[in-house]
Parts: C-alpha cells; structure tokens; sequence
C-alpha cells in the first residue's frame, strides 16, 4: 500500500513537472503568433514620422519622413535629407522571429504601460549567432508587442518600447529605441586632408535613443473595400 | 589714390600668383576628395553603425568645401603675407617710393589707400575660396546635410542653415586675413627689405601661432593677448549651438590687433624719412 501510495505521488509529481515543462517552452510562440495574425489583417498603410535623435557624440537635427507599407512584409521609407533611424529601420522587428529559428521560453509576466504583458526569451537556434537573445513583450489580452529587448553575445543592448493610441491598437503612434553598446574597434579620425590624424582604436561606449512619432493615413485592414 | 594703389596691387604679378597657388590646391584637394571623401564618413559610420542605421548621403559639397577650408586655413595666411609683405618696403628697395610721396599727398593718405588695397586682395582671396570651395562643391558633388566634428563630437547641419554659417565661417576667416595683411605691412614700413619684412611678419605668425596651440600652463595666461589664439575660431561656427558672445569677443579682438597695427604702421611711416 505505501509502495503504490509513492508510485502514485512520484506519477503526479513528474506528470506536473513535465506539463509545466513542456508548456514553458512550447507556448512561448503563442503570444508571438497570435500578434503576427493580428498584424496580418492590415494590408497597407502610409504614415509620416517624426524622428527625434539624442546620441552621445553626435548632434543630427530633427527630421520628418514617411513610410509606406503593404502587406506582407514591404515597406519603404522616404526621408527628405539624412536621418539616423534603429537598427532593421522601421520595420517591426518581432514579425520576423519564427520557431524555426529560435528556442521560446516563457519568462514572467509584468506590466508594461499599466497593461499585463507575458515575458518571452527567445535564444536563436544557431549557436553561431550574435544574438544571444530577445526578450518580447506581448499584451496579453490583446496580443501586442508592446516592448522588445535585443541582446547580443557582446552585451551590446536594444530596446524598442511601443506606445499606442488605445490599448487595442496594432499600429504604435510612438517608438522609443535606445542603445548602449561599446564599440572595441572605432577609432574617432579627426580627419583633416593633409594632416591625417587618428586616434588609436580604443573601447568607446556608445549609448542613446531615438524617439519615433507616427500619425497614420490610408490603413486599409483586411475584409475594408 | 585708392583707385591708383588698387591698380597698382594688381599690376604686381604677386597677387595672381597667389590666386593661382589658391586654385591649384583647391583643385588637388578635390581630386583627392574625388577619391578619399569616403573615408571621412567611414569612420562616422563605423562608430555608430552597430546601433542605428542611416538613411542618406552626407559626401557632398557642403562637406567638401568645409573639408577645403579645413585644409587651407593655415596656409592661406602666409600667402598673404608674401603678396602684402613687400607693399612699402619694395617701393623703398626700388627707388619709387621717393617718387611717389613728392606728390601732394600725405603719408597717411598714401599708406591708407595701400592698406586699402591689400584688404581688397584678401577680400578677393576669400571670395575665391568660396567659390572654388562651396560653388565647385556644390556643383559637382551636390547640396545636403554638412557632416561636421568640431569639439569631439560629430554633427550633422541641416541644408537650409549651412550656407548661412560659411558665409559667417568666410567673414570671419576675412578678418583674420585682414589681421595677418595689417601685421606684414607694419613689417614693410620697418623695413626696407621686401624680404626681410616678409621673413619677419611669416616668423612672428609661426611663433605665435606655436605658442597658442601649446597646452602648456605656463603660457595659458599670455594666450588671450595673441592673435593667432583667434585663427581658428570660425570652426566654431559649425557647432550646434553657436556661442555668439565668445565669437564677438574674438571679432572685437581681431578688430583691435588690426587697429593697433595700422595706427603703429602709420605712425612709423610717417616719422620715417625716405632716403632712397
């Protein structure tokens, strides 16, 4: 009776191990899948940006801009002049993560913008990478990337943090991307045509943020006329 | 008079040759801008290219005509003190001067409209270096945003307002000129040698020039009362947030230098007797 009795507990016990386990890891493309759907229901629209950039060592002046996008993956950026924009420009970085490519975990929840997130690491599938991993965002009601860290095997760092107009929204009205990461091989060249000048390559930490504001037009989603 | 001294100034082979020594460099510097401008942005990018992309082209003409006068701005000065060293003293050398002073005219008039003139010749000189630079600049290369890195830091200038700055760049490289042209012509009525004066005013702008870019503390305190400590300040004018009050400081600094080298110039020339 006590050797059933132990059998019984240790069955429970791996049985919970297990599902918790595997749920762990299995539905953290979840979240990211249900966004790509809800993402998948607009198939164009144009916008104009604001872009506003703030990097140490260096001064760029404000720029305005406009991206256009249609369904399913293309969009196309117009800027009078020059601009700095994020890494993978302005396209949404976590359409592109697909469970080929990476091992999902479900971290935690937490709350961002006062609304419930679920917490998801992916680490890439190549171990040759140089990304060590991502760490998403999504809302969990509505399925939203609302914030996304990158970080690399240098521990390079960057962040897209996502506001919307209304909780529901696909479309964010503003991006927030900051970076930090020290650059091992730059060397500042005080450039001067006759008298080259160069600073010896030396670790040089660079860090900032733009700020992205977007007021969209011409969104046509999916079943409109 | 001034007419005559302009014509003159001009008549001497010394002020085109000056042109043309302005010209050639422009036009090596930008066969080489031509084949090396890249490398300039290269090294912006490969500093901030981890973290952010770039959408544009910053190799135009605005980054090679600030590129040009980043070049050219040491060397200018001593053009024009070959071309302004020898306009007293070479009279002298030659005999001429005698000549033209038994004239009804007074010394002051005399040295006044050949001061005149020489201003005209460094007036000419800046005109053609914004020509060359920001006119053959633009042209060929195109117009855009101005990469810049004054003080450390890179910065970016936006089309509309970088014509205004090089035009303040170039009034303020004009009053420098002006500065160095009213120092070798204080030395040309010193001396009776075109050589000599030349030798002299070219001597003191390297020494003094030596000093002002020395970081050492014991001539900290003699630095605000050089010249030269002012060259480079139109540089300045390429940063983000233009200090205008410590820009007018260094105008009204210039101003005074070339004042008081007018003033003692005419002073000695009028007090000196012209024996040959």
């Amino acid at each position: 009776m006590g050797r059933k009795l132990i059998y019984f507990i240790l069955f429970v016990g791996l049985t919970l191990v297990a599902t918790i386990g595997f749920s762990q890891s299995g539905d953290g493309f979840f979240y990211l899948e249900k966004y790509n759907q809800r993402m998948d229901s607009i198939k164009n629209y144009s916008s104009t940006f604001t872009i506003r950039t703030s990097i140490k060592s260096l001064d760029v002046p404000d720029v305005t801009g406009k991206v256009f996008f249609k369904w399913p993956a293309h969009y196309s950026i117009a800027i009078d002049g020059f601009a700095v924009l994020p890494k993978h420009k302005l396209t949404p970085l976590a359409r592109f993560l697909s469970r080929s490519d990476f091992k999902a975990l479900m971290i935690s929840t937490e709350k961002v913008n006062g609304r419930l997130c679920q917490v998801i690491e992916l680490s890439p599938v190549d171990t040759a990478s140089l990304i060590d991993h991502y760490t998403i965002w999504v809302d969990k009601k509505v399925f939203v990337v609302r914030r996304m860290l990158m970080i690399e095997k240098d521990k390079s760092e960057f962040m897209y943090h996502y506001t919307y107009k209304t909780n529901s929204d696909l479309l964010p009205v503003k991006l927030t991307y900051t970076f930090e990461y020290t650059n091992r091989n730059a060397g500042m060249v005080l450039y001067n045509q006759l008298r080259h000048e160069r600073k010896p390559a030396e670790p040089l930490l660079v860090k900032g943020n733009l700020i992205i504001e977007f007021q969209y037009y011409d969104v046509r989603r999916e079943g409109d006329k | 008079m001034f007419l005559q001294e302009t014509y003159k100034m001009f008549a001497r082979p010394y002020a085109f040759f000056a042109m043309l020594v302005v010209i050639i460099l422009t036009l090596l510097f930008g066969f080489s801008f031509a084949m090396e401008g890249n490398e300039y942005y290269t090294s912006f990018f490969n500093t901030f290219n981890k973290g952010v992309e770039f959408e544009g082209n910053l190799i135009n003409g605005n980054l090679f005509a600030y590129q040009l006068f980043h070049a050219l701005w040491l060397f200018i000065p001593f053009l024009v003190v070959f071309v302004t060293g020898g306009m007293i003293s070479e009279e002298k050398n030659e005999g001429t001067l005698r000549l033209v002073l038994s004239k009804p005219i007074s010394k002051t008039a005399f040295f006044t409209a050949r001061f005149i003139a020489a201003k005209l010749f460094v007036f000419l000189l800046v005109l053609l270096m914004a020509v060359l630079g920001l006119g053959l600049g633009l042209a060929i290369f195109g117009s855009g945003e101005l990469l810049a890195f004054e003080n450390g830091k890179f910065i970016v200038l936006s089309s509309d307002e970088v014509l205004i700055r090089f035009a303040a760049a170039y009034g303020y490289y004009f009053l420098v000129l002006i500065t160095v042209a009213s120092l070798s012509m204080f030395f040309s009525v010193l001396y009776n040698n075109s050589v000599k004066a030349i030798m002299a005013s070219a001597s003191v702008i390297l020494i003094l020039y030596f000093i002002s870019s020395l970081e050492i503390p014991f001539f900290e305190s003699a630095k605000p009362f050089l010249f030269t400590t002012y060259f480079s300040s139109w540089s300045q004018l390429f940063v983000e947030n233009i200090n205008w009050m410590n820009l007018m400081f260094d105008v009204i600094v210039l101003v005074v230098h070339i004042l008081v080298f007018y003033v003692l110039a005419v002073t000695i020339f009028n007090k000196k007797e012209i024996y040959e």
